[in-house]
């Protein structure tokens, strides 16, 4: 295996762990960045100029509409239920496996680091994706959308710039989506979809600073 | 260059939704005017034109063309009716601000999908596509409720998305990447031999994303459920638009890279087709038990859409010719009748059916509307959607599988026969407060004067009380105020505004009068009231709206404009050989949806 696509591979993962695991937005949202920057460099051989443009475009762009929502101060979002190191250990594992089923029965044209990664990023987003808070969902579901399109570079031949186009429009579709998701839920009395560390109760019962 | 065109007024509509503030007129007239250069755009372009991206391109068939152009005409007219029937309980939903921008958004990301020449192009697109939904689905009232829903739909679109992108990427691994949507042939190459079991894996996990997105049963809670709180002219857009594009994309795939496998896929084809069959009984009978139009429009919906998935689980080039013939129409009657059920809310305040009764005897434009929908939506035989059920029918379903199909979708004149006899009932306190189109003669006017005090009476008792939307009886508040007045104007008055109601000329007049004497009215229901005429003076224009959306669908239903050679040629046209050349190909078999003969 190609050593270069393998680190890419881990830091891939190592961002959709990121994503699913800390409690600040703004953070999962860059462990987000990470995974869809450097995805689309995951392919033998090397995607165009043109696809690669549009895709690290996209992801930019994809990541900036839910980064609006949550900038303004520290938000908080529920922590990862199982915690960092078992995500962690999740997505390695399920990355073996797609590393040992490269093909998945068929002659594969891709690189396996691109399967594996793709198996990692489905078990990683697989929880966050049925969760229920708003940007925990978006995530989730971004990264299984980007977990499947690794999985194709590492089944079929390099995605032309026409396919990474399109595959950049899902991503910002998608986390698009996630961004009026959390705006509507963040005007709701209540919700607990993003909350501002300065609203968080007190030890003593008394409610922070607004 | 037109497919750029569109492409790219898309993007600038979603630039426009981000940008715009709720209840923006420049958004509005912005999107509106964006749909419509998309439409002439659109039926301006010349079928062929092709844009090559690498190893994949874009080509416009004659049947990309025209559903495009439906999608954009039918985008229009329904913004049009929104604007002209009003909101309900939304302060916004006058103007619609979102619509017009997420219709032209889906419209773009369409463009791509159903030109594509490879499905790992089609199948992204659509499903971006299939994620312009959450832009409309918010409706300021019943705001958690919708936030809910809103999550459960984007659950929805991107599961579907993760199905359909995995199994497109497994079979890329089969070999010839460039394999077109709709192309009739055999890949050039096949060097690897399929796994059937993986093959049927792989063919069930696109089906269950074509289902889950279309809300088809039993996957359509999450359907149901946003019907009845998203915004009601967006229902067209998130529940016929978007699933139709996804499905195109399936089809275009199921024909062009799983078809000429030559696998049976018995069993998985048989639990797709058992599937569509269900759906197709049971969405006819949900539509027909349900208490509020929106939901009676969803669940019709959600039965049309399991016509899709039984074309789905067949192989054959007639059924998916047919079907896409069928798609087009599809959405356009889908949308006439949510355009119908937001006209009619508009006209009288509600969406409840027992408040409904007696619509049809009030609003008689609307009546004709809902018969063009019938029309269109059934058809007879000799039709090109009549003919179009019939073969995807006898291709999918062996007897008696077969009748019990053709009779479910029959049963769509049990629904819209239950709407049309509760509009010949006795007019609902609704009804009687809300608009009425019929010319009046003076003495028939001075006798309904008692009857119009009663109305008022009963108008006061229902506006008391919440309808089934949380929202108040405003139209029968607002209504029953007004024939009050009218009740107490002078002699010399009454005969005016009965005069006034002779024709649509003097209707104007009448309503000028009306809209003064609100005006003038001292209390705190003023600013209602002048809401509630200007909603009656635009009632007549949404209902004309919706009969030529109406008319579209039925004009395509009879197969206007070529529909059914084009979806026979959107098999040839989208060909690599057609994109090369820049040319569609030829299509001998354009008189019937019978299969071409492989080049």
């Amino acid at each position: 295996m190609n050593p270069v696509l393998a680190v890419l591979a881990i830091l891939v993962l190592a961002g959709g762990v990121m994503a699913v695991s800390v409690t600040d937005a703004r953070l999962a949202l860059l462990g987000l960045a990470g995974s869809l920057l450097v995805a689309p460099f995951l392919a033998d051989p090397e995607p165009t100029t043109l696809g690669l443009a549009a895709r690290v475009v996209a992801a930019t762009l994809a990541v900036w509409l839910p980064w609006t929502i949550v900038r303004d101060g520290r938000r908080l979002i529920a922590p990862s239920v199982a915690g960092w190191p078992a995500e962690a250990a999740a997505a390695a594992a399920a990355g073996l496996a797609g590393l040992a089923s490269h093909g998945l029965g068929l002659q594969a044209a891709g690189p396996a680091a691109a399967q594996a990664a793709g198996f990692g990023l489905l078990a990683v987003g697989l929880v966050a994706a049925f969760g229920r808070e708003p940007l925990r969902l978006g995530v989730g579901l971004t990264l299984l959308v980007l977990a499947a399109t690794l999985v194709r570079a590492g089944l079929g031949p390099t995605p032309g710039p026409l396919e990474e186009l399109a595959i950049g429009g899902l991503l910002v579709a998608v986390l698009g989506s996630t961004a009026v998701l959390v705006s509507a839920a963040g005007h709701l009395p209540g919700t607990d979809a993003v909350r501002t560390e300065a609203h968080r109760p007190s030890p003593d019962g008394a409610a922070g600073r607004g | 260059m037109s497919l750029l065109l569109v492409v790219g007024i898309g993007l600038g509509a979603a630039v426009l939704v981000l940008l715009a503030r709720p209840g923006a007129t420049a958004a509005v007239a912005g999107g509106s005017l964006g749909l419509a250069v998309a439409a002439a755009v659109l039926l301006a372009a010349s079928p062929g034109e092709a844009i090559r991206v690498g190893p994949d391109g874009l080509v416009l068939s004659a049947y990309g063309r025209l559903f495009l152009a439906a999608l954009a005409v039918a985008g229009l007219l329904l913004t049009g009716t929104a604007l002209a029937a009003g909101g309900d309980d939304d302060p916004h939903a006058s103007r619609p601000t979102a619509l017009p921008a997420a219709a032209l958004v889906a419209l773009g990301a369409l463009a791509v999908a159903v030109s594509a020449t490879s499905p790992l192009v089609a199948v992204p697109a659509a499903a971006a596509a299939a994620l312009a939904g959450p832009l409309v689905s918010l409706r300021a009232a019943a705001r958690d409720r919708a936030v809910e829903n809103l999550a459960r739909e984007l659950r929805a679109a991107s599961v579907a998305a993760v199905a359909l992108l995995l199994a497109t990427g497994w079979t890329s691994a089969l070999g010839g990447p460039a394999v077109a949507p709709g192309t009739a042939g055999v890949p050039a190459a096949l060097p690897v031999t399929p796994p059937s079991a993986a093959l049927g894996l792989v063919y069930l996990g696109v089906a269950a994303g074509v289902a889950l997105r279309a809300g088809a049963i039993p996957f359509h809670a999450w359907a149901t459920r946003l019907a009845a709180t998203a915004p009601r002219p967006a229902l067209a857009i998130l529940l016929a638009w978007l699933p139709a594009g996804l499905l195109l994309a399936a089809l275009g795939w199921s024909e062009g890279v799983l078809a000429p496998l030559g696998s049976p896929l018995d069993v998985e084809r048989g639990v797709v087709l058992g599937v569509g069959l269900v759906g197709l009984v049971l969405g006819a009978v949900g539509a027909s038990l349900q208490e509020d139009v929106e939901l009676v429009v969803a669940y019709s919906i959600v039965q049309d859409v399991s016509l899709g998935l039984l074309a789905l689980g067949t192989f054959d080039p007639a059924a998916f010719a047919a079907v896409r013939a069928w798609l087009v129409v599809f959405v356009v009657v889908k949308t006439a009748f949510v355009a119908w059920a937001v006209a009619l809310h508009g006209a009288f305040g509600t969406g409840r059916l027992d408040g409904l009764r007696g619509w049809l005897r009030r609003s008689p434009p609307l009546g004709l509307a809902l018969l063009a929908i019938v029309v269109a939506s059934l058809g007879w035989p000799g039709l090109t959607v009549f003919e179009a059920r019939q073969t995807v029918l006898r291709s999918a379903l062996q007897e008696p599988a077969r009748t019990i199909g053709l009779l479910a979708s029959l049963a769509a004149l049990l629904y819209y026969g239950r709407l049309a006899a509760i509009g010949l009932r006795a007019p609902s306190t609704f009804v009687a407060a809300g608009a009425d189109w019929r010319p009046r003669l003076p003495a028939r006017q001075a006798e309904l004067g008692g009857s119009a005090s009663r109305a008022a009476d009963d108008a006061g008792d229902a506006a008391e009380a919440p309808d089934a939307d949380g929202a108040t009886a405003e139209g029968a508040d607002v209504g029953g105020a007004r024939n009050v007045e009218a009740a107490d104007e002078p002699p010399a008055r009454r005969l005016a505004l009965a005069a006034a109601r002779l024709g649509p000329a003097v209707g104007r007049l009448r309503l000028a009068v009306v809209g003064l004497s609100e005006r003038r009215a001292p209390d705190a229901h003023r600013e209602r009231r002048a809401l509630a005429a200007w909603r009656l003076d635009r009632a007549p224009i949404a209902a004309g709206l919706v009969l030529l959306l109406a008319l579209l669908g039925a004009a395509l239903g009879a197969g206007a404009f070529d529909l059914r050679a084009a979806a026979v040629g959107a098999v040839t046209a989208a060909s690599p050989a057609a994109s090369a050349g820049g040319q569609a190909s030829p299509n001998p078999g354009a008189a019937s949806f019978a299969p071409l003969p492989t080049e």
